[in-house]
């Protein structure tokens, strides 16, 4: 039971150390460069989703 | 791409993040917060308490106005440890700071920002977030990159594709069984085919081979190629 935990864990850990694939998101705004800066943050949601 | 001292998380909607805690002072007037050590920034900077103050002072998004004029002073206490001042107590200091009500806890790195100035920041922001900046072409996409150091967990997606839904050309005619309406957004790789969609259609869309079609919001479908 614990060398299954113990296998389990070291498992996920080697999946967490290496990001993969692509993901593609379409999105129905246009985004603005301010998105990308903390600092210019309006009060709306949608630079949340870039920053 | 950036991160913020304290923000929601899942089951927190205040979590200590690049803060890894904080504590207020009986009378209301102080806050101080304790930062997260060993940390560094995209291109390799050290996260430290001036970043910090850098970003509050800064700040110039929704609230500027109201947390510049309660805020007295910002001080770096050392390089882990910052504390901000009220001219007066104020219960809602954490709402407004410290969550996406202004995203002034956002931290930018002080000295790339000083270095390249707005206009360069703009064009390659650096941050301490899950993903780092690799590129953005205004009105087609933006590219960002799993940052393998972030220091909560490593992010499961290598790269992340923003695509504006006014790059698309009009979907086919005879091609609205999912709703229609929709555009469909160029992939010169090939390794996706992604289309802006509202949100009933992309509920309807569900599962395409080899793909996983998540329902988003804002009138959003997507698909993460699995291969």
């Amino acid at each position: 039971m614990v060398g299954m935990l113990i296998t389990g864990l070291g498992l996920d850990a080697t999946a967490q150390s290496t990001p993969k694939g692509q993901l593609t998101i379409a999105f129905d705004t246009s985004i603005a460069s301010t998105y990308l800066d903390p600092a210019e943050t309006t009060g709306i949601a949608t630079p949340f989703v870039f920053l | 791409m950036h991160d913020a001292l304290i923000k929601p998380l899942p089951g927190n909607n205040m979590a200590a993040c690049l803060a890894e805690s904080w504590r207020e002072s009986e009378d209301g007037l102080t806050y101080e917060f304790q930062l997260r050590e060993g940390l560094t920034f995209h291109n390799g900077d050290p996260f430290t308490a001036e970043d910090v103050q850098f970003s509050f002072l800064r700040y110039r998004g929704t609230s500027a106005k109201l947390l510049h004029e309660r805020v007295k002073a910002v001080e770096v206490i050392d390089a882990h440890r910052v504390r901000f001042v009220l001219h007066a107590p104020w219960p809602d200091f954490l709402t407004f700071y410290a969550t996406p009500a202004t995203g002034a806890a956002w931290i930018v790195p002080k000295k790339y920002q000083e270095r390249v100035g707005e206009d360069g920041f703009k064009r390659h922001p650096v941050g301490l977030g899950p993903y780092r900046f690799e590129r953005f072409d205004p009105g087609v996409e933006l590219v960002i990159e799993a940052n393998e150091h972030y220091w909560w967990k490593t992010p499961s997606i290598k790269q992340t594709n923003h695509l504006q839904g006014s790059a698309g050309a009009p979907d086919p005619p005879g091609d609205a069984e999912d709703g229609g309406g929709g555009h469909r957004v160029p992939d010169d790789r090939g390794r996706s085919d992604c289309r802006q969609r509202g949100p009933e259609a992309a509920a309807r869309v569900g599962h395409a081979a080899g793909s996983l079609v998540l329902g988003v919001p804002r009138a959003m479908g997507c698909q993460i190629p699995l291969a």
